[in-house]
């Protein structure tokens, strides 16, 4: 029986990937945009040993990962931070772990603004994360001093984030409104809202539907308020990618159907694949999941992670060791020619393919 | 001119549509409308017939791409562009002379790279800043939480007003209390605590 998801209850079959993040700089330097090499790097380094002393003050563990190839792909690539090649002089990294190994800050030093300190990841709680992050933030104050002022709030060197320094930046999938063209939509809704939506083209589907939609005030309301409204304006999103997905299932059943029919015929029989074209097989997959369209034994669209397992294979060059570890390769990677990145991955996402369609899709597409 | 519909932005397209009673109707209205009336208005019956797209500002170009969606790259050079802007219609701080005095910038370098380059540059151009803030976080005063230093600031502050009360009041005990919570925010040994 085809069953049709509420957007509030289950945010999390939207919502791919989150990253909150707070910017701050310190008092009596200037940004890292118009600093010198030499005393970018002095500052960097300085401000990891004052970091790593107040973290370690508050029972949080600081470990500096700058040069951790694998994580500087993944954090590059799901959680926003800079790439390897974008790195200003003085760039470190640093992942601080409470004492339990259940909450993580990423904290990025001297990138566009002196410190930015981020939490990633599915399914989040937005408002207590937000709140938890600033706690722990403004308690570093005493040790780090971040330039502020009372009228302007914290002061960073991007004009967007005056204020409050708060980011939310969150992965949706929209494949419902990307398949009725309301793209455009989607962002004039965002912009009137006070939240912004990364895209290039409204008129061309990104790959995989999946779009980076973020807050765009951070002056006028404070780091709870702000990570309500953005909550709010993805639930809203969320309730409209429910009644288009529902629409696509209700009234284009034979289009819905062929759909997933060639994703199925794709994931079973490709030799090569490339990440855009996965990303879009992907989408299509979850479009059959979350309408009951389709079932798979082996996958739970409300489970969280089966969608980060899916994408870790799209990017499995960038997971490296960490990906060999969770998921055991067919063959070395190392050995094979040329394309062997597009065979492997279409090797690997292969057992997608195991799913059938559901009775009710099967006879609307053929009343229709 | 208001849009006719929200009453709120200024208009910036007109919209044709033909109403419940099909009669033809020519509405000065602004973008976001343009939009949703043009995406929901069939579910009220109502037609839309044409929008023309000429009069938006960055409404789209000849490739296609829309106003509402922005690469993250494109974002700090729109701002730049949007701060020259609004400071040459000011009339000043973006002749080029005017320097912050902490890390000599000038507008027309902020222009290139969207970024300020210290605390100082938010005070050297007071004016322009103001302008670009209402235009992108339509509000340009700080209302979220309470700064830390501040917060402290202020605590401190309120201890030694109560400490001076209490010492005219020659409440003695309440003032060494006071002087004691005093030491502790400060992280002074001794001293007066006044």
């Amino acid at each position: 029986m085809a069953r049709k998801p509420v957007g509030e209850a289950n945010l999390g079959l939207f919502c791919t990937k989150t990253q909150l993040s707070l910017v701050r700089n310190v008092r009596g330097a200037v940004f890292p945009g118009r600093m010198a090499t030499r005393p970018a790097k002095a500052l960097g380094i300085h401000l990891g040993e004052a970091l790593r002393r107040a973290a370690e003050a508050r029972g949080m563990r600081a470990e500096d990962v700058t040069d951790d190839d694998d994580l500087t792909e993944i954090g590059a690539i799901y959680h926003g931070m800079t790439a390897r090649e974008h790195r200003p002089p003085g760039y470190r990294l640093v992942r601080l772990d409470d004492a339990q190994g259940e909450w993580t800050v990423w904290c990025e030093l001297m990138s566009a603004n002196h410190l930015t300190f981020s939490v990633a990841g599915t399914g989040l709680d937005f408002v207590a994360e937000a709140e938890r992050l600033r706690a722990f933030v403004d308690g570093l104050d005493g040790d780090l001093g971040y330039a502020s002022d009372p009228t302007l709030g914290y002061l960073t060197a991007q004009p967007m984030l005056l204020g409050t320094g708060f980011r939310i930046r969150s992965m949706v999938h929209v494949g419902g409104l990307a398949h009725f063209g309301y793209l455009r939509e989607l962002c004039n809704a965002a912009d009137a809202k006070g939240a912004m939506v990364e895209l290039d083209r409204t008129d061309v589907t990104p790959p995989g539907a999946l779009v980076i939609i973020f807050n765009r005030f951070s002056l006028g309301f404070g780091v709870r308020e702000i990570a309500e409204r953005f909550r709010a304006f993805l639930v809203r999103v969320s309730e409209q990618e429910t009644e288009a997905r529902w629409r696509l299932f209700r009234d284009e059943p034979f289009v819905f159907l062929d759909l997933l029919t060639r994703a199925k015929a794709v994931l079973k029989t490709a030799l090569l694949m490339s990440e855009q074209e996965a990303l879009d097989l992907l989408s299509d997959l979850r479009l059959g999941l979350t309408t009951g369209a389709i079932s798979a034994r082996k996958v739970d669209p409300l489970a969280p992670h089966w969608f980060d397992d899916a994408t870790d294979r799209v990017f499995f060059r960038a997971h490296g060791r960490a990906l060999r570890r969770k998921h055991v390769l067919p063959h070395d990677v190392d050995a094979d020619p040329s394309l062997r990145d597009e065979a492997l991955r279409a090797e690997w996402l292969r057992p997608l393919a195991n799913f059938a369609f559901s009775r009710e899709l099967i006879e609307r597409a053929d009343e229709q | 001119m208001k849009c006719e519909l929200c009453h709120r932005n200024d208009a910036e397209t007109v919209l044709y549509r033909t109403g419940k009673k099909g009669r033809r109707e020519e509405l000065y209205v602004c973008r976001a409308c343009a939009e949703r009336e043009r995406a929901f208005g069939q579910e009220r019956g109502v037609q839309v017939a044409a929008v023309e797209t000429d009069g938006l500002p960055g409404g789209g170009d000849a490739e296609g791409n829309g106003p509402g969606g922005i690469a993250p790259q494109e974002l700090l050079g729109r701002l730049g562009e949007l701060f020259g802007a609004l400071s040459q219609r000011l009339g000043e701080e973006g002749d080029g002379e005017t320097r912050c005095p902490g890390c000599g910038m000038t507008l027309a370098d902020f222009r290139a790279q969207g970024m300020l380059g210290c605390p100082k540059c938010l005070k050297a151009f007071p004016k322009a800043l103001r302008a670009l803030l209402d235009e992108t976080q339509q509000c340009h005063a700080y209302r979220g939480d309470a700064l830390p230093g501040q917060a402290r600031a202020e605590t401190l502050r309120d201890l030694r007003r109560r400490l001076d009360e209490a010492v005219a009041r020659e409440d003695y005990r309440e003032a060494k209390r006071l002087r004691e919570a005093i030491r502790e925010l400060t992280g002074e040994g001794g001293g007066d605590g006044a």
